[in-house]
């Protein structure tokens, strides 16, 4: 039996848009940020990555796609004159291209560790120092140093993407989201491993883009 | 004149920087004594100030002791008197003993407070402001304000810490004080004490006259200073133009836990210098002297001005972790010669107007742990070799837009307006490398022909030809890829001994998508890049 009211009073409504209300039925708003490629939003919740969380990229090898699937977040962000750092990048990311995917470089940050241990150290003082987003590479990481990364996005409300090898799919991680970037037929396709709440985990992997 | 005076009793041990427990020892001729007093003696009892080094060794024989350092206690107090100078003017630093056996030297800034008593809201505001500053500085101290110099320090030393505002005031609170307060020599206060003259109440109702005849002309003119009734000389201290503080160390050090406390003091100091001459600074320098050897330089540039010692020191104590001292170490030195003006010290701002208190701090500190070149932003850079189009641009400096082009012997960036540009790369295998690329003619000039002068193109740092997201820090040779589609020609830098003669190409990599290029001079294969 449900109960459907063609028109909600207006007292309902502004209730509703409060957001004060706990409705039963409802999932949890998962408060997101669009990832600017469409089909993978449809399949998260909130549409798009988890704010004030750890989510992780796994990709066979640097280059698969990994970059390009945080691209849009990344020009998003910086144009919204957010800061955005790279800590630990295995390659050089490459100004000309970045500008190109409409990144603003001035708001980029790269940070170069001797270690592991102090990437995921920097990455944590950086969400704490207010960045946005920070993208940190780390193959070895602890659970307990994934845990301390994602307190920090939580506590500062920035994001945190951790990438990784894709032999960690099967080790246990905090992360709110998992995606999983691989090839097929020469384009890079991502695949949700793990989400917070319902939606696309273990459906087949989507395309990039719009 | 109202003086506001900070008597530092166990200055002559913390200028050395060591434990309660060390006993610091005066010296003349023969004689050695302690100079402040030793706590944590034998069954916990404190050793006075004034006891002989054989004294105190009976009662404690394990008795650790220093010789004490009249340069480093000038040093500390003198940056005590930087610290004060935010109260008033003249600051006045001075250290009171007689020349012979068993004196204890007194330890003493004055600060003239009579015109900043509005400025803090009155003498109590005042003092409590004082005495919150002084707590960072971790040092005991006493003080006392009156309208004299010497009254000022007798009333802290003595422990009054009510002030005195009123000179008529001055001989009713100093009555009652032993003389022994004020600093004059042994034989002096032993010839007044054989006259029963014991309280300062009743050197003031002898007849001055005659206590010069008896005891000389130094204690009715101390009297007349004491009671505000005569000039007291002073030097002030005036914060010189640049900046130099020194800590040695007692021995040598070779772990970088043993240099932080030195290096907390300096800072402090500098911290203080800075406010005494009411300006800010960017940067400073570190030297650590070794026994031996040149001396290791630690340069260190900051990306907003300072005054915080805080902020200096947790700077210099992540660059000495990230690269501690590969020799021990004897002294360390700290020093600065730039500063700038508070008020237009926004204008000495890069990066730093878009940067919270809380982000710079962060990056300063990532600078100093992983080094500078380990820091930076990817910046645009106007050069048609694709790893000289761009640059990691260091936080200090400024965020500029690419000079423009120089000009190229072909002209890839001329060919704009391919819209399909803004839009992300089509996967590859769809039509990639169709209409958007095209050879590019090869006119070119003779070989070493200089660059024509031509206005270089509008815009020219953009880049409409498609770039991609990583680059290889060198490009690395590989077999010939199966072609895909038609190259990109890069034929550049004829003209400064980098010339680059390539074809570009987009190509499948296994899993990835690499950006390849043939040389066409050696005809060989490198990878440069990878799109995704």
């Amino acid at each position: 039996m449900r109960l459907s009211l063609a028109t909600p009073p207006p007292e309902l409504t502004a209730l509703l848009d409060s957001g004060r209300l706990w409705r039963g039925q409802q999932a949890p708003r998962i408060a997101a940020e669009a990832s600017g490629h469409a089909r993978l939003d449809a399949l998260l919740p909130g549409g798009g990555w988890p704010k004030a969380a750890l989510s992780e990229v796994l990709h066979p090898q640097p280059g698969t796609g990994e970059l390009a699937l945080v691209l849009p977040l990344l020009a998003r962000l910086t144009q919204a004159e957010q800061h955005v750092a790279f800590v630990a990048p295995p390659l050089i990311p490459y100004a000309p291209g970045l500008a190109q995917g409409g990144v603003r470089l001035d708001y980029s940050l790269v940070v170069q560790t001797p270690n592991p241990a102090e990437s995921l150290w920097s990455a944590e003082q950086l969400l704490r120092a207010g960045h946005a987003a920070v993208l940190v590479w780390a193959d070895a990481a602890s659970v307990q140093s994934l845990r301390r990364l994602q307190l920090a996005a939580e506590e500062s409300g920035g994001m945190a993407l951790l990438f990784r090898s894709l032999k960690r799919a099967a080790e246990p991680s905090p992360a709110a989201l998992r995606l999983a970037v691989r090839r097929e037929h020469g384009t890079p396709r991502v695949q949700v491993l793990k989400t917070r709440g319902q939606a696309g985990a273990g459906l087949r992997p989507v395309a990039l883009g719009q | 004149m109202l003086w506001l005076c900070l008597d530092f009793p166990a200055l002559g041990r913390e200028a050395l920087g060591v434990e309660a427990s060390v006993a610091v020892l005066g010296a003349h001729g023969s004689h050695r004594w302690l100079i402040t007093e030793v706590a944590g003696g034998p069954a916990g009892k404190t050793l006075p100030a004034g006891l002989s080094l054989a004294e105190a060794r009976s009662r404690s024989p394990e008795l650790p002791t220093r010789p004490r350092q009249p340069e480093a206690e000038r040093e500390q107090l003198e940056a005590l008197a930087h610290a004060l100078y935010r109260f008033g003017s003249p600051v006045v630093a001075e250290v009171l003993e007689p020349a012979e056996p068993f004196a204890l030297p007194r330890w003493r800034v004055s600060v003239e407070i009579g015109a900043s008593l509005s400025l803090f809201g009155g003498v109590e505001a005042l003092r409590e402001q004082v005495l919150l500053d002084l707590l960072d500085w971790h040092c005991a101290a006493r003080l006392g304000i009156a309208p004299s110099r010497l009254a000022a320090g007798v009333l802290a030393e003595a422990g009054e810490t009510t002030p005195c505002l009123r000179a008529e005031d001055l001989p009713t609170r100093l009555n009652p004080l032993p003389i022994g307060l004020l600093p004059w020599p042994a034989a002096t206060r032993d010839a007044l004490a054989s006259v029963g003259l014991a309280r300062l109440g009743a050197l003031f109702a002898a007849p001055p006259e005659t206590l010069r005849q008896r005891f000389g002309a130094e204690v009715p003119r101390d009297l007349e200073r004491l009671l505000a009734r005569r000039a007291e000389p002073y030097r002030a201290i005036e914060p010189p133009p640049v900046f130099a503080a020194r800590f040695e160390l007692h021995g040598e050090v070779d772990n970088v836990e043993t240099l932080l406390f030195p290096l907390k003091r300096l800072t402090q100091r500098y911290a203080a210098y800075l406010s005494a001459r009411a300006v800010t600074a960017m940067h400073c320098r570190l030297e650590l002297r070794h026994d031996l050897g040149a001396p290791t330089v630690v340069p260190l540039q900051l990306l907003s001005p300072s005054r915080d010692a805080g902020r200096w020191f947790e700077i210099l104590r992540e660059r000495l972790y990230r690269q501690p001292p590969n020799r021990a170490v004897r002294e360390l030195h700290l020093s600065a010669t730039d500063f700038l003006p508070i008020s237009g010290s926004q204008a000495a701002l890069f990066d730093a107007h878009r940067l919270s208190r809380e982000r710079q701090a962060l990056l300063e500190k990532l600078i100093a742990r992983y080094g500078e070149p380990n820091l930076w932003r990817p910046a645009l850079r106007g050069d048609h070799r694709p790893e000289r189009a761009w640059a990691a641009t260091g936080l200090g400096q400024p965020v500029v837009s690419p000079p423009p082009l120089p000009p190229a012997a072909t002209s890839p960036l001329l060919q704009r307006g391919d819209s399909s540009d803004a839009l992300p790369p089509p996967p590859a295998g769809e039509g990639w490398g169709g209409g958007g690329l095209r050879k590019q003619s090869t006119t070119q000039g003779p070989p070493n022909r200089p660059p024509p002068s031509l206005p270089p193109p509008a815009g020219g740092g953009t880049h409409p030809r498609r770039r991609p997201l990583w680059l290889l820090r060198q490009a690395k040779p590989i077999a010939q890829p199966p072609a895909e589609g038609l190259p990109e020609r890069i034929e550049t830098g004829w003209w400064d001994g980098a010339p680059a003669h390539r074809d570009y190409h987009r190509v499948t990599l296994g899993e990835r998508s690499g950006w390849v290029y043939r040389d066409l001079d050696d005809g060989r294969w490198y990878l440069q890049g990878l799109w995704e």
